[in-house]
């Protein structure tokens, strides 16, 4: 993957690789921690029900002129901060992933710079995309972002990449439920 | 007293203007009066330590909680932002997302 500057040059984006589990787990529970003390998450009703070292689930509401739904996000740290948290909407029963369109998959008229892709081939395998630069799987296929755009340790945490997911699930993009 | 409260009010710096980067949660306040221009406090926040933004971009957007974009009325003074845009001092800050 090639990052292009406007002068011509580009950088080279490597894919995702797991970084140390006890130093991703210490970021991401930090980073977590900061984002639940900046008042963002009481602001949209957001809840947090941590499954393991390395994994939460983030109940986000999502809203179509009023009417309220909500859905599990899946955020794992296992290569974060280096890359994006890894991103899944997952279902209430085992928290597994979604894997056809249900309740707990969204229809989104997504903006220009989301894609969600339900079954999308992964490293070989069959699995979610949730398309957009705050994402670990979106660095696993290859794009090209712009310079601001691009995960950067430091100046981006998983705020960007639940903030982006609420942005989506709201007016004008949110229809409802995809079943 | 309450006189010199009110001239405060019309005149001075007794506004905060809370900012959150949603890029990375930070936060900070920045304290502004009516007569304060929107540019003042836009450079304020790009040049806060806890905000963590290190340079401006064209895709940057800064919106006022239950309004719209703010970088477009740079050219405003707080007081005018607030009576013909968006009342609230509550900010958000974004940077851009590269998609699909």
């Amino acid at each position: 993957m090639a990052l292009c500057r406007r002068d011509g040059r580009c950088l080279v984006l490597d894919r995702p690789t797991a970084v140390d589990p006890e130093v991703a787990e210490l970021t991401f529970n930090e980073h977590l921690d900061e984002l639940w003390r900046s008042g963002l998450p009481a602001t949209h009703g957001w809840g947090r029900i941590p499954l393991n070292k390395l994994h939460t689930v983030i109940v986000l509401w999502a809203d179509r002129g009023g009417a309220k739904e909500h859905y599990f996000i899946r955020l794992g740290g296992e290569y974060y901060d280096r890359w994006p948290p890894s991103v899944s909407f997952v279902e209430p029963s085992e928290w597994q992933p979604v894997k056809a369109n249900c309740r707990w998959w969204p229809a989104v008229n997504c903006p220009s710079w989301l894609g969600l892709h339900i079954n999308h081939a992964l490293n070989g395998n069959p699995g979610q995309l949730i398309c957009f630069s705050f994402t670990a799987e979106y660095y696993m296929v290859d794009h090209n972002p712009g310079e601001s755009a691009v995960w950067t340790p430091g100046v981006h945490t998983l705020s960007a990449t639940l903030c982006r997911l609420q942005e989506a699930l709201s007016p004008p993009y949110y229809h409802g439920p995809s079943a | 007293m309450t006189e010199q409260k009110h001239n405060e009010g019309s005149h001075g710096n007794d506004l905060d203007v809370f900012v959150t980067n949603e890029n990375n949660s930070g936060t900070d306040t920045f304290k502004a009066g009516p007569g304060t221009p929107v540019a003042t406090i836009i450079d304020q926040l790009y040049a806060s330590k806890k905000l963590g933004i290190p340079k401006r971009y064209n895709d940057d957007r800064l919106q006022c909680e239950g309004g719209g974009d703010i970088l477009q009325f740079s050219a405003l003074h707080l007081g005018e932002l607030a009576e013909k845009h968006c009342k609230s001092l509550r900010w958000r800050f974004a940077g851009g997302t590269g998609g699909a």
